[in-house]
């Protein structure tokens, strides 16, 4: 394995993982990618 | 930033990791908004008129935001890595090879798609603006495509930390210009024309006819899942890159397709481009906005893919040891080179096809990722396993997965069962409901959690490994491998 990479895979240690998805960020996500846009659609079905 | 790391596509670590919400909101948008927004936008003008027609392709386009960022995002910016990276623990360490050919095929031909357009439709400009006397010449086409393949490689040149500044630049430019060509064709044709006017070809079907731009804007965004890791990897955090990226990839593109689609609509010749028209009703000055709107929007979008399908060719270990990061740069683009001078005809010709084939595989691709990294691993990887191939942690059976091949295949066959994607002819009443891209993703997610469960054998070694042989393990309680430190609850448990 390249030296730099194994040196990299060591170190990475907690600290430099990110952060996770936590739940405020994926309501976040759901919400605004997934109901508004499924209660838009309805009510553009009703435009139709 | 470590640009040893970036270009080398290690993993980057979260302290060297410099990109804001700006950064990503700018890169993402710029990756998002091109001119193939105006041939969807033209596309969904056959089907539905401009009302619910751009509640549609908006909000299709949403949806199909939230699957691949929630395939894709998570993982890179948790662990810094690219999405070819990540489908190993799904399709195992070869399996992921997979991934990596469907990537550069949809990279080099998002990217040809592009460099054509540009050439073809700065040819038309110019023409339209009195500075060439034909617009059907192709040398001219070729030549202006090869100077925005030049521009690309220019701004990737010193390396992907370029992206940091010129992705913002050119995605704040490109809006102010779409918002220029938004005003102009409301002042010009009015709300009441573009809202009255019919669909130009819709099915007998309503229900199908608005499930067919609803499936054109999910296939479409799902499309993004190679740029999404690509990008998103060098954000600082997980939880201020997910609303730049619903705002860059969903939002602002589904407002130029739009634009695309009230074009259409109301000049049906124009296919979605509304740059020809604009020439002729607002003179030179509109002519300048069209061709910078073009050229921004094209090369921005190129130079991400190119990044992307570089930083891709780069997961194989051989070439990442053999070449340099420029010369994977041109590598990437050689590939566009050769369609546009030679294939861009019949490559075109087969645009419909080649996004149906985005969609195809992708869906599957994002729904067992979100159920593997989501539900089975509780958002928990082994770096080690991700990047050391003598590794075992993903290596399953001979390097693959045989339940994330099975559960592709599942995904795959219910896409095919429910849309024909090479002439978009629903196959059964049920895409009137569902859509193909969505229950495709849902099957092969499905697929792939009971073969993991009904199969030990698989998950259990793939969460209880550590590092490779050879390689020593942190000795420390806050390991990242599977085996050692607290799991992630899963956002949604």
């Amino acid at each position: 394995m390249n030296e730099d990479l194994a040196t990299r895979l060591v170190d990475f240690d907690q600290h430099h993982l990110g952060d996770p998805l936590d739940r405020a960020t994926f309501t976040l996500l759901l919400v605004a990618s997934l109901i508004l846009p499924v209660l838009a659609l309805l009510a553009g079905w009703m435009w139709l | 930033m470590d640009d040893v790391a970036a270009e080398a596509s290690f993993p980057i670590h979260s302290s060297e990791r410099t990109w804001g919400p700006l950064a990503v909101f700018g890169n993402t948008a710029s990756a998002a908004i091109a001119t193939w927004c105006f041939i969807t936008g033209g596309f969904v003008a056959y089907y539905v008129d401009a009302g619910p027609g751009s509640i549609a392709i908006i909000a299709g386009t949403l949806i199909g935001v939230f699957i691949s960022l929630l395939a894709a995002l998570p993982p890179a910016t948790r662990y810094g890595v690219e999405a070819v990276r990540s489908t190993r623990p799904t399709l195992g360490v070869r399996g992921s090879w997979l991934t990596l050919a469907l990537v550069l095929v949809i990279l080099v031909g998002w990217n040809s798609v592009l460099t054509i357009f540009l050439g073809r439709s700065g040819a038309e400009t110019l023409h339209a603006l009195g500075v060439v006397d034909s617009p059907d010449g192709k040398a001219l086409v070729v030549a202006i495509g090869l100077l925005s393949c030049a521009a690309v490689i220019g701004l990737l040149w010193k390396g992907p930390s370029t992206l940091r500044l010129a992705g913002p630049a050119i995605a704040i430019t490109v809006m102010a210009l779409a918002l220029v060509m938004m005003v102009f064709l409301l002042a010009e044709f009015g709300w009441d024309r573009i809202f009255s006017a019919p669909a130009l070809a819709p099915l007998p079907d309503r229900s199908t006819n608005y499930m067919i731009v609803i499936e054109l804007g999910i296939a479409g965004a799902v499309a993004w899942w190679p740029y999404i890791g690509s990008l998103t990897r060098h954000s600082r955090s997980t939880r201020t890159a997910v609303a730049p990226s619903i705002l860059g990839l969903g939002l602002l593109m589904g407002i130029v397709l739009s634009i695309g689609l009230f074009a259409a609509v109301v000049v049906p010749a124009s296919a979605g481009n509304p740059t020809l028209f604009m020439i002729e009703a607002g003179g030179p000055a509109l002519g300048v906005v069209a061709l910078g709107f073009m050229v921004l929007a094209n090369v921005g979008t190129t130079m991400v893919g190119v990044y992307a399908c570089a930083l891709a060719l780069k997961q194989v270990r051989g070439i990442d040891r053999a070449i340099s990061w420029r010369t994977a740069s041109l590598v990437s683009i050689l590939p566009v080179v050769v369609v546009l001078v030679l294939f861009a005809d019949p490559f075109m010709d087969h645009y419909g096809t080649f996004l149906a084939f985005a969609g195809v595989t992708l869906g599957p691709v994002c729904g067992l990722q979100i159920v593997d990294y989501f539900i089975l691993r509780r958002q928990r990887l082994s770096i080690h396993g991700l990047y050391d191939d003598d590794n075992p942690t993903y290596r399953y059976v001979g390097g693959f997965n045989p339940a994330g091949f099975v559960a592709l295949a599942a995904g795959i066959a219910t896409y095919l069962l429910m849309l024909d994607p090479v002439n978009f002819v629903p196959g059964t009443q049920a895409f009137s409901w569902l859509s193909a891209t969505a229950p495709a993703a849902v099957a092969s997610g499905l697929v792939y959690y009971v073969i993991m469960r009904a199969a030990p054998g698989l998950l259990r070694p793939s969460l209880a490994t550590t590092a490779s042989p050879g390689t020593p393990a942190p000795a420390r309680a806050t390991d990242p491998d599977p085996d050692s430190g607290p799991r992630v609850a899963s956002p949604t448990s």
